[in-house]
């Protein structure tokens, strides 16, 4: 086989390809399945390699290959097991490279605790290193070893060195693309000698690049090297879509943050970022509260008052600013992805592209097509449809919460097909909480913000267990009829976490579909709590 | 004109259900031949290869067929005194990634009490940069995976106090990109291992509200391919660690429903090999230790029944962390 010598072919991995080529060889492929396979592979090591540039360094080789193949009168066979000849043979070339391994790696670690720091030191160590990149000691031991000899001046020639040193990580990264070690060393080769052409190293980037565009050690390489040489990357890359992206898809999110004030506030949920943040009130203490809320590095100065229940609220911003000149660009494209919908109705990147461009562009107006679109993802794109139920969900409750001002006392969200909760943090404000007629059995831990809560109304929501229903000091009614809880025990387990609990009503759920089931729960419940009202029909 | 996914075909004759005993003959088999080539040249890894096999093995409930010693032993022999910090073998250097996986070891091994916490939370906070990042050891390289490596193995040891966490936040913060993900220094490609660092951070620190976890859980859902299996990046191919670092991240962000348990429990059973047990990255690959004990821990968190639960942040059976008293945050669902 021909041997391809290219100036570059440390990088491309070149050979790498021609030890695939003898493997397949040793397999007996005939010439298409070798091509095949030879695809294959490259396509497992080098994640987006260039196949055309890939097959032009080949070329020659790939022909005699073809050559070989059909002198062999290989036709039509399929992988097999490897023959005991081949075993044998790869057998003996490890045995033989792990021998010489092993020895590098006893003579280096001999030097080393001699403190012998010279360049027959460096041979062996840049010997066992085009071996195995990955030896992370190996890369330490020749940085000790360069530093000791700039300390000792005994570098006459550093760009000959550092251009050594840079030879070396291109002959690893040609046997491990993805080695840290090797790319480590190589920039810590161009910070610790300055004479080293960086233009050099950038066209080398490209090169790489272009064999394996999504290599990110080399694109973060290549940042290094831009960065050094003072280019911003926005000087050479364009980014426009991904700032457009940027302002329509990174919905600020937020979270409240109150600065201790005598140690008397807690979260709800005990972790130190909540939505929300309550606090026993002093009974000698006067009608108002100043205190500081911290949200991100924002602070603001915020007066509890009573003649507003010492509540207070951040309005909530549900849709981002989106500038006159980015909307007309968004309607522009929200066309093109109709007349794509046009000519495929089940096409899911139109699909969802156009509900995030509806969303940016105007709810009220587009609300039905909306909805409407993220019914089709979850019909269409099924393993991802409980991620566009959630944020159908999520899009409905910011639909409510938006179409008046936040309302107090009463709040429903009945019948929405709800599969999750958000914003829940402003159920604090309400008292009557329906959520009847949704799907909310995962969610309900969420609820553990409705601390004023006295009538719960969670009917008909596909619940099989209340094990995660949150502690809830006011709740004095509960409803969990229509639901698909199977014991007693779901309820008897879950009483504890409602102190105020005066009445609830369990009916038509499987455990009181019978008399027997209905008096053994009434029974149980009345000697925990005699007083409570309990409704099982 | 449609884009060509990159995927594989799951043939028909793949294994549908845990193969476990196989997985575990053919832990306890690897490294007994200490001249086998692949297994000598992979020792500058052995300290995490160990944590990689005790970890698979105590989420199969089957820790009692080693010899605690002999892992506890080589623990001792790779820590260095000087610095504080374990390596990955006898004679190589000592590193953060090596730390964490020798930590890992002595918790699953009820043997915290061995370990010179002292020196290792010196090794740990050493590290740490102004910026808030670490270094994976003194020669410099920053990454998030370091990051994360710090605040589990100080949180593991009750010290996390010992570093600036608030600066250590900032620093994976600067990290996060405009798709959600995190990448392993600010401005790097979003990428699912690093994001599993980055998420795995902020839940040992209890900072996960800091992220928009609807964006990055979309981003993660989207690592699903028409196989079941999953990618580490858009366009790539699907692999079995990524079903780990993917749906842990997931886990943690109370979104793990947003993908299809069913077709990923699918590729990962169908990612064993049948004739000499483990798991390998993709249908008919060679099997490793790594990838046996990803897809081990990823059917736990997929709630396998003959497999303890594991943490989605560190890794470790939930057993383990319960008995230190170490948590971690996970959102809300």
């Amino acid at each position: 086989m021909k041997v391809v010598s290219d100036p570059f072919c440390n990088l491309c991995g070149v050979t790498q390809v021609q030890d695939v080529l003898h493997f397949f060889l040793d397999c007996a492929f005939t010439t298409d399945v070798l091509k095949e396979h030879i695809e294959e592979e490259m396509a497992k090591t080098y994640d987006h390699y260039n196949e055309q540039a890939v097959m032009e360094y080949l070329g020659e080789g790939l022909k005699d290959l073809k050559r070989l193949t059909r002198l062999l009168e290989m036709h039509g066979q399929v992988k097999t097991d490897k023959s005991a000849a081949v075993k044998e043979k790869e057998k003996k070339q490890k045995d033989a490279k792990l021998k010489i391994y092993r020895e590098g790696m006893a003579q280096i670690f001999e030097k080393r605790k001699s403190g012998i720091k010279d360049w027959e030191t460096m041979r062996c160590v840049g010997d066992v290193l085009s071996m195995n990149p990955d030896v992370y000691t190996l890369w330490n031991i020749r940085k000790e070893i360069l530093l000791h000899m700039v300390e000792e001046k005994t570098i006459d020639e550093p760009v000959k060195v550092g251009e050594d040193e840079l030879r070396l990580t291109e002959i690893c990264l040609k046997i491990n693309p993805k080695s840290y070690g090797a790319w480590h060393h190589r920039c810590w080769i161009i910070e610790h000698f300055p004479e080293l052409d960086l233009k050099r190293e950038l066209i080398l980037c490209n090169k790489y690049l272009k064999l394996d565009a999504r290599n990110f050690h080399c694109w973060d390489y290549r940042r290094f090297i831009t960065s050094r040489l003072g280019l911003s990357p926005e000087e050479e890359l364009s980014y426009t879509m991904q700032k457009i992206e940027e302002d329509f898809s990174n919905y600020s999110s937020w979270h409240y943050r109150i600065s201790e004030d005598g140690g008397k506030w807690t979260t709800v949920n005990s972790i130190k970022e909540s939505p929300l943040w309550v606090s026993d009130l002093n009974s000698n203490s006067s009608s108002e509260y100043n205190i500081k809320v911290a949200i991100l590095n924002e602070v603001e100065n915020v007066c509890l008052k009573a003649d507003n229940d010492f509540v207070w609220f951040r309005k909530p911003q549900f849709d981002p600013e989106v500038s006159p000149k980015l909307k007309a660009l968004l309607v522009e494209q929200l066309e093109t992805c109709n007349q794509l919908l046009e000519l495929e109705p089940e096409s899911k990147w139109p699909l969802l592209t156009s509900v995030v461009f509806m969303k940016a562009i105007d709810t009220t107006q587009f609300r039905e097509e909306i909805i409407r679109r993220l019914r089709c993802l979850m019909k269409y794109d099924k393993y991802r449809s409980s991620y566009y139920s959630d944020i159908l969900s999520k899009f409905l409750i910011e639909e409510e919460f938006k179409s008046n001002e936040l309302p107090t006392g009463s709040f429903s969200l009945k019948n929405l097909g709800l599969t999750s909760f958000y914003y829940t943090q402003y159920f604090a404000r309400f008292e009557l909480i329906d959520l009847s007629h949704n799907k909310l059995k995962r969610t309900l831990t969420k609820l553990e913000f409705a601390v004023n809560c006295t009538t719960l109304i969670l009917d008909d929501n596909d619940l099989t267990s209340l094990q995660n229903i949150p502690f809830l000091p006011q709740v004095i009614s509960l409803s969990v009829a229509d639901n698909r809880l199977k014991t007693a025990d779901e309820i008897l387990n879950c009483i504890d976490k409602l102190p105020s609990l005066q009445k609830i009503n369990v009916a038509r759920n499987p455990f009181v579909e019978d008399d027997a089931g209905k008096q053994d729960f009434v029974k149980k419940l009345k000697t925990l709590k005699p007083t409570l009202e309990i409704i099982v029909d | 004109m449609a884009n060509l996914v990159k995927d594989v075909v799951i043939s028909q004759d793949t294994p549908k259900d845990l193969l476990l005993d196989k997985h575990i003959d053919y832990l306890l088999k690897y490294g007994t031949d200490t001249n086998d080539f692949e297994f000598c040249m992979t020792e500058y890894l052995r300290m995490s290869g160990m944590y990689w096999m005790l970890t698979t093995l105590a989420t199969a409930k089957k820790l009692h067929l080693i010899s605690k010693d002999q892992f506890t032993e080589f623990i001792d022999q790779c820590f260095d005194k000087e610095t504080g910090g374990y390596s990955a073998c006898p004679g190589h250097d000592p590193h953060i990634l090596y730390t964490l996986s020798a930590v890992q070891i002595a918790c699953i091994l009820d043997s915290v009490d061995r370990l010179p916490i002292d020196d290792i939370v010196r090794y740990i906070a050493g590290l740490q940069l102004p910026d808030g990042s670490f270094t994976g050891d003194k020669w410099g390289e920053i990454d998030t995976r370091f990051s994360f490596c710090a605040v589990a193995t100080l949180s593991l040891l009750n010290r996390l106090s010992s570093i600036n966490v608030k600066k250590a936040v900032e620093f994976v913060l600067s990290c996060q990109n405009f798709d959600g993900g995190f990448g392993s220094k600010p401005k790097s490609e979003s990428h699912a291992g690093l994001i599993y660092c980055c998420v795995g951070f902020l839940s040992v620190t209890g900072e996960l509200g800091r992220i928009d976890a609807d964006h990055l859980g979309w981003w993660l859902c989207e690592r699903q391919l028409p196989s079941g299996g999953l990618n580490g990046r858009p366009e790539k191919l699907p692999d079995v660690c990524y079903s780990w670092w993917v749906i842990a991240s997931l886990t943690m962000l109370g979104r793990q429903h947003w993908i299809s348990k069913d077709q990923l429990r699918r590729y990962i059973f169908a990612s064993q090999d049948c004739e000499t047990g483990g798991f390998s990255d993709r249908p008919g690959d060679l099997p490793d230790p790594f990838h046996t004990l990803f897809g081990v821990a990823a059917l736990s968190l997929l709630g396998e029944s003959n497999l303890i639960p594991i943490n989605p942040t560190f890794c470790m059976p939930q057993d383990v962390l319960s008995r230190l008293g170490v948590e971690s945050q996970v959102l809300t669902k």
